[in-house]
């Protein structure tokens, strides 16, 4: 698919084994976020009729993040409501590290740590930094 | 309880949709119990010989309406201006690349409309052939996002009310599949190809024709024209030559 032709320097996927629809992909903490440093794994499903319907992301690597859950799920508007058949997976993992930057909190898939991100922000990053060092390094 | 998956309320959302989808009606015997203006216009352009086709209602109708007629009108034209209307075709790729679209991921969206408008295959097999007819509708999404940004200042202020930015809208209301089409959708298409769509309105202002909205290129000549039937929250194609 598209990957191949323009790889950021940030992430990356690819096929895993034989079946085409279902890869695995890796983000680099961005440097300017608690996750510096830290390597995130995401399995992507491709929906048989994609790339009308956006394909399935979920974090592999357990993430402190108000718009990601204990089980990898991620909201974000472009993986749902927002998804375009003309994203490429590239933009999709752009987006990704953009959301690793800036989250949404108030749009959250865990409500506690959104509280946290916006009460007390140090305390979030904190936390953040722990988690990508225990489960990210 | 367990909250779903945001797959699964998706997915749930969609199997609502497509019920209601799967159910669709005509025109005709929908509004026959509606409001009396809406029975007594469609009578009116029935008895004038008009056709209408109907589209599904999946929030791509203006799309798949639009474009499926334009390529039945491009290949009945003479062979000179069919070349021209298919250059226009060709010609928006460059649109498309100055407005940093990727064209080596697109040629894959183009291709199919490049196909039904220039091509002998049956239209109609085309357009019922759910990938085809959805890449058609998604290739003239991202047409329509492209001229919204290359001429942003024309189309800006219509957003700006609801929309942040030009390109929320964008992401909301333009390139995403099965979202409605408004009247900023069917200028961008106009423009884009230099014909005219006029837009019958099927409403209840108390007239016994159907009243024409009609949405021109704003430069530079128009080649075709092309009718469609509105009504609240859909368009079908409309046969009015007879009227």
């Amino acid at each position: 698919m598209d990957l191949g032709r323009d790889p950021p320097s940030s992430c990356s996927a690819g096929p895993v084994g034989d079946d085409l629809f279902h890869w695995q992909a890796t983000i680099m903490g961005p440097s300017d976020s608690p996750y510096a440093g830290g390597v995130f794994f995401l399995s992507i499903h491709f929906p048989t009729d994609y790339p009308f319907k956006p394909p399935k992301l979920q974090f592999t690597t357990r993430i402190y993040h108000p718009n990601i859950n204990s089980n990898g799920a991620i909201c974000l508007d472009i993986l749902k409501d927002q998804w375009s058949p003309a994203l490429t997976i590239s933009k999709v993992l752009l987006s990704l590290c953009s959301l690793l930057c800036d989250p949404n909190p108030d749009d959250p898939l865990v409500p506690e740590i959104a509280h946290l991100f916006k009460t007390d922000r140090a305390k979030y990053d904190n936390t953040a930094r722990e988690w990508t060092r225990k489960y990210g390094m | 309880m367990e909250r779903p998956t945001d797959e699964e309320i998706l997915k749930y959302e969609r199997q609502i949709k497509d019920q209601e989808i799967g159910n669709t009606p005509l025109v005709s015997t929908e509004y026959l119990n509606g409001d009396p203006i809406y029975h007594s216009k469609l009578v009116h352009l029935k008895s004038s010989g008009c056709k209408m086709r109907t589209i599904k209602k999946d929030g791509n109708c203006f799309y798949r309406a639009f474009a499926f007629r334009f390529c039945e009108l491009v290949r009945d034209q003479p062979p000179d201006l069919k070349d021209k209307l298919i250059q226009k075709c060709v010609s928006t790729k460059d649109l498309l690349a100055q407005t940093g679209y990727d064209l080596s991921i697109l040629e894959d969206f183009y291709d199919p409309f490049y196909e039904a408008l220039s091509s002998d295959k049956d239209l109609l097999e085309i357009f019922t052939t759910e990938y085809l007819s959805d890449t058609i509708v998604c290739f003239l999404r991202i047409l329509t996002a492209a001229l919204l940004k290359r001429d942003r200042e024309l189309y800006e202020v219509f957003v700006l009310d609801s929309y942040p930015t030009l390109e929320a809208f964008i992401s909301a209301c333009v390139e995403p599949m099965y979202v409605e089409s408004d009247q900023i959708h069917i200028v961008a298409m106009a423009n884009t190809f230099n014909i005219t769509i006029r837009v019958g309105n099927l409403d209840t202002t108390p007239t016994e024709k159907i009243n024409y909205h009609e949405i021109s290129p704003m430069d530079g000549e128009s080649t075709l024209s092309l009718s469609l039937l509105f009504r609240p929250g859909h368009y079908d194609i409309l046969y009015d030559d007879k009227l």
